[in-house]
């Protein structure tokens, strides 16, 4: 394995917009009208062009901490220097020896536009955050896909993405993530101050656990 | 320190500054997440060490180590490391061994800088650390720092043009010690906040720092191109302070690959490439070795000369405006003078119609934006600091700050995201008394009015007299004269017919002798005269070809933007006329419009739409103004409303048959899950539009709005996320009632105060997380205890009915058409608070 820290800047990916629609608030199969469908390509056409997005990719090794007797404890380890004790992360992680610290930002200048239309624009707004949303998550996707494809040659594969904030895994994580990425020199991802949100708002941090081909399921788990 | 630095000017010889730090902290006993500045107390004889090394390699600037030194991470009342006893030992720990080692080499020039990092926390609007409290945060550390003997402070590693000046004004004001200040940049080179190279040199020269320049994020071979920005900008020494290359981590450990040798080679290539760069030393993963390879090959070497760049630059934290390089355009529209519209949202405080003209005149080409609230029965100097605080939350454009009262100027200097533009100074000497004092501490180009005691010269030679003692005077305050414009002055040629000829030849003048920029008021020309289109256009065309800069003008004026990008294209500052095609491509002429719409039939006497006269059928979505708010046509309700009332209906029939009916549809719709938020709230926006035009009707009629309750929203503290609360207002609003918005993050305090202040009997609260869940339930408690006779609904993702109970609150809505729900219930029952 490779414990390297890789950064990215802009690739090609594709925004899924049923996935937009869902942020926006659309239920079901429910689509937007003719005119909310050009006020989302305004959106994604803006987003494009003002956001400077980037990510960081750090492999690290898991290494379980031993309790009295020994034994390795499933919620209670090191991804790299990050320490954590969460039951539903280690859930996400069982069987994986390594992990993908991984960290993405839109840049200020989107928040920039989402503080223009929050003040003057309500519905625009809304979609904006939708359009900001479903970009990233698609920009962590596609690092997902072309990660994925790295490591099928080894017959490795990927779990699905864990962020601070799931369940036990809480947002009081975000500052250590941050700092095990040094997010706030790379990224510029910083905390607000006196919270646990992350600045720039469109940021995203999360978990890839690197698992064995065929195991990339997490059964679901009771909290 | 500072006669060393005019020395290295003078001298032409190099100043070489340390490298880094945290590698040899880490090796010697620096675990992670353990905060460096630990060691200042802890393990003294470590920095000790590593500052001779760095001093032994040839340094002439030690940096203290206080990189992350703030009462945020060292409180003053930690029992263990407080921060003035962590940033009084990092300076005695540097200056025990630079006074040791001078004393042993007493031909060595050896200073100890205060380091200074960035606090952590981006400033808001775009965090939420606030302005002052950032500078607060800064002066304190200065402060402790100066007291304890440093040379001089050095702000580095800023990636944020706005925290960035609270550190250097925080160091103007704590102490007289030189200021340094370098900023890091991405590969894009940008600051993470957007700002490019040119406008931090301005930000920076303007705060009057003694050097600038950039370290970190990058090594000297990435970073060759910033520097080159940076020095050709700069009027003053540039310091660069690279990384040993880009970082790669292997097993868990950094690397930094580039060698010494590699270093210095192509530091001495940045040294020799440009003119200013009279700084050198290294950043993260350079060593002792990689500055005495650098001292090596440079100390008997001559440096380039520090010359000054005579451009007039403005900057705002996004971006810049270069207005010596072409003509721009300053949009006119934020000025109460004669704009009726205007005048009535400042008296009514309403900061969105301010925003709203100021984001059109971007949309419309503007460079920079003219900012003036000056109104008799406001308070200026609170509106004019809140408008371009928010301005520059929405907008990336540099801004003019525009008034006489210099209580106002300076508040709005103070807190602008950049290096601002003023309007304006004259030659009065109580003028140039007040305003250059300013400029001098905050930076600014300033607009300069060719009038003075005796009034407007009817001459150019008079006008060009008055130039001339402005410069005088800031030749004195040491501001340089490339950051003076001049505004020629326009008077109208209604009552003298030589007056626009007088100003003309002025700009001329100005432009040959000086080669400085200039500024008109463009429209006042024609005042008095009948087309003033016509008048202006010509003129605005003229006084372009005689040189003028900015012309401050109606960017929402197609005719006046047609001359700028006519004469843009036609004097070859528009390359291909690309700029001109994009503007123009697939328009036509207004005159052509006209004649098409007349042939088309379109353009009828009554303005073209069939009348509302479905009042009264069952479908309201079929009338024509119910349907547009069902379908949520903006533009289309307000032209609607407008002719409901022209035609003399009255304007609460107009609310009661169309604007409510039309909701509830929508609101329904959105209820049963048949509509969808954006729906609804485009619905709500064009509602709002209806309402703007009722509103403005009832108000000439002399009839208030009726209310029918007022609410209290609020994001709790910890949260920035203020999007929820932002549809419960809208749409609460829509329905007629009158919000009170304390915006996000807000203490429970505030909440409190407000209720009672205002006599608000609901609140409404919002948070995103479950961890600022909490801040609602405090928010809660302290309204209780308050004893305030007030019900308290919350809302937001991660709620639910039985977290609602949980908290105390009154109820749980679960989106905004259920918070309307509930007011208009609450309200009902309670009549006696509407």
């Amino acid at each position: 394995m490779k414990y390297e820290t890789q950064r990215l800047g802009k690739i090609p990916f594709e925004i899924n917009r049923r996935e937009l629609y869902i942020y926006a608030g659309y239920r079901g199969t429910a689509t937007p009208d003719e005119a909310v469908l050009s006020l989302i390509e305004e959106c994604i056409q803006e987003v494009e062009e003002a956001s400077e997005i980037r990510g960081i990719l750090k492999w690290c090794q898991i290494v379980h901490e031993k309790d009295d007797n020994g034994n390795e404890m499933d919620d209670v380890f090191f991804i790299g220097d990050f320490h954590v004790k969460s039951q539903a992360l280690g859930k996400n992680l069982k069987g994986c020896r390594d992990a993908i610290l991984v960290g993405a930002t839109l840049s200020p200048s989107i928040d920039l536009l989402l503080h223009r239309y929050s003040r003057l624009q309500i519905t625009k707004s809304v979609l904006m955050q939708a359009t900001a949303a479903a970009y990233i998550e698609a920009y962590l996707d596609e690092i997902q896909r072309m990660v994925k494809k790295e490591l099928a040659p080894e017959g490795l594969s990927l779990r699905p993405r864990f962020s601070p904030g799931f369940a036990d895994f809480t947002t009081e994580y975000q500052a250590p993530f941050l700092e095990a990425l040094d997010a706030g020199r790379t990224l510029g991802i910083t905390l607000a101050h006196n919270s646990n949100m992350m600045v720039p708002s469109k940021s995203v941090t999360a978990v890839m656990g690197i698992c064995k081909a065929g195991t990339e399921a997490v059964a679901p788990m009771k909290m | 320190m500072k006669a060393f630095i005019e020395k290295s000017i003078q001298n032409q010889s190099y100043i070489f500054f340390d490298g880094g730090m945290g590698t040899y902290l880490q090796s010697h006993g620096l675990e992670q997440g353990q905060l460096p500045e630990t060691f200042n107390l802890d393990k003294p004889q470590v920095l000790k060490d590593l500052a001779k090394l760095y001093l032994e390699a040839g340094a002439n600037v030690i940096n203290t180590n206080t990189f992350g030194a703030n009462r945020l991470k060292f409180p003053m009342d930690d029992p263990k490391y407080p921060i003035d006893k962590i940033v009084t030992s990092a300076v005695e720990n540097a200056k025990e061994v630079r006074d040791a080692y001078v004393k042993e080499h007493p031909d060595r020039d050896a200073f100890v800088a205060l380091d200074i990092g960035p606090t952590g926390k981006l400033l808001a609007p775009l965090g939420n650390l606030d302005f002052e409290e950032a500078v607060s945060i800064f002066k304190q550390v200065i402060s402790i720092g100066a007291k304890a003997g440093a040379d001089l402070v050095l702000i580095e590693t800023m990636s944020d043009s706005y925290e960035l000046k609270a550190a250097v004004l925080a160091a103007k004001e704590a102490c007289d010690l030189p200021v340094i200040a370098t900023v890091i940049f991405s590969e894009n080179g940008k600051l993470l906040t957007g700002g490019e190279p040119k406008g931090v040199v301005a930000l920076l020269e303007g705060l009057g720092v003694d050097a600038l320049g950039v370290n970190c994020g990058l090594g000297p071979v990435e970073m060759k191109g910033i520097v080159a920005d940076m020095a050709a900008a700069a009027s003053i020494p540039v310091v660069v302070n690279p990384n040993a290359g880009l970082p790669r981590v292997e097993n868990g450990v950094t690397y930094f690959d580039v060698t010494p040798d590699e270093f210095s080679k192509t530091m001495v290539e940045i040294a020799e490439a440009n003119n200013n760069v009279l700084g050198l030393g290294g950043c993260c993963g350079t060593t002792p070795d990689h500055i005495r390879a650098l001292v090596d090959a440079l100390k008997d070497k001559k440096a380039n000369p520090v010359e000054p760049c005579e451009d007039t630059v403005v900057s705002s934290g996004m971006g810049h405006v270069v207005l010596s390089d072409h003509p721009v355009v300053i949009g006119e529209r934020i000025n109460p003078t004669g704009k009726k519209k205007m005048k009535q949202a400042l008296v009514d405080d309403d900061m969105e119609y301010i925003l709203n003209e100021g984001v059109t005149e971007e949309e419309n080409g503007a460079h920079i934006l003219d900012v003036n609230v000056g109104l008799p029965e406001i308070d200026e100097p609170a509106m004019l600091k809140r408008a371009i605080y928010e301005l520059q939350g929405i907008c990336t454009l540099p801004l003019q700050i525009d008034t006489t009262d210099m209580v106002a100027m300076e508040g709005a200097m103070r807190i602008y995201n950049g290096k601002p533009m003023i309007n304006s100074v004259n030659g009065k000497q109580e003028m140039m008394d007040a305003v250059f004092p300013l400029v001098k501490k905050y930076g600014g180009v300033v607009v300069s009015l060719l009038l003075d005691e005796d009034g407007i010269p009817d001459s150019v030679e008079g006008r060009m007299k008055i130039a001339e003692k402005i410069y005088a005077n800031a030749d004195k305050w040491g501001i340089p004269r490339k950051d003076i414009v001049f505004d020629a002055l326009v008077m109208t040629i209604s009552t003298d017919s030589s007056a626009a000829k007088i100003t003309l030849d002025t700009v001329r003048r100005i432009t040959e002798e000086y080669g400085a920029c200039t500024v008109l008021g463009v429209s006042n020309v024609s005042f008095g005269l009948p087309r003033r289109d016509l008048i202006n256009t010509a003129f605005y065309t003229a006084a372009l070809n005689n040189g003028l800069t900015a012309g401050i003008i109606n960017p929402s004026s197609k005719a006046m933007m047609g001359v700028y990008y006519s004469f843009m294209a036609i004097r070859g500052y528009d390359a291909q006329c690309l700029n001109f095609i994009d503007h123009f491509a697939g328009t036509v002429s207004p005159e052509m419009q006209l004649k098409k719409a007349l042939e088309s039939g379109s353009l009828s006497a009554a303005g073209g739409e069939e009348n509302d006269t479905a009042e009264g059928s069952g479908d309201i979505s079929k009338t024509p103004l119910g349907g547009a708010i069902v379908k949520g046509l903006k533009d289309k309700c307000g032209k609607l409303t407008e002719e409901q009332i022209k035609s003399g209906t009255d304007p609460l029939d107009i609310i009661n048959h169309y604007i409510v009916p039309a909701l509830d549809v929508v609101g329904q719709g959105f209820e049963k899950n048949t509509i969808f938020l954006p729906q609804l709230l485009m619905s709500a926006e064009a509602a709002q539009a209806c309402f703007d035009v009722i509103k403005n009707e009832l108000k000439s009629a002399g009839v208030e709005s009726e209310s029918k309750g007022k609410v209290i929203v609020a994001t709790v503290k910890g949260d920035i996320h203020d999007i929820g609360k932002n549809i419960v207002k809208v749409l609460l609003e829509n329905y007629s009632f009158d919000v009170i918005d304390l915006g996000k993050d807000v203490p429970p305090e505030v909440v409190v105060e407000t209720a009672i202040k205002e006599n608000v009997h609901l609140i409404g609260l919002s948070a995103l997380m479950t961890t600022t869940v909490v801040s609602m339930e405090d928010t809660i408690k302290a309204l209780r205890e308050a004893k305030v006779d007030c019900e308290v609904c919350v809302g937001g993702a991660v709620l639910n009915q039985e977290y609602a109970d949980m908290i105390g609150a009154d109820a749980y809505c679960k989106d905004a058409m259920q918070t309307v729900r509930f007011a208009e219930e609450y309200f009902a029952k309670h009549p006696e608070f509407v």
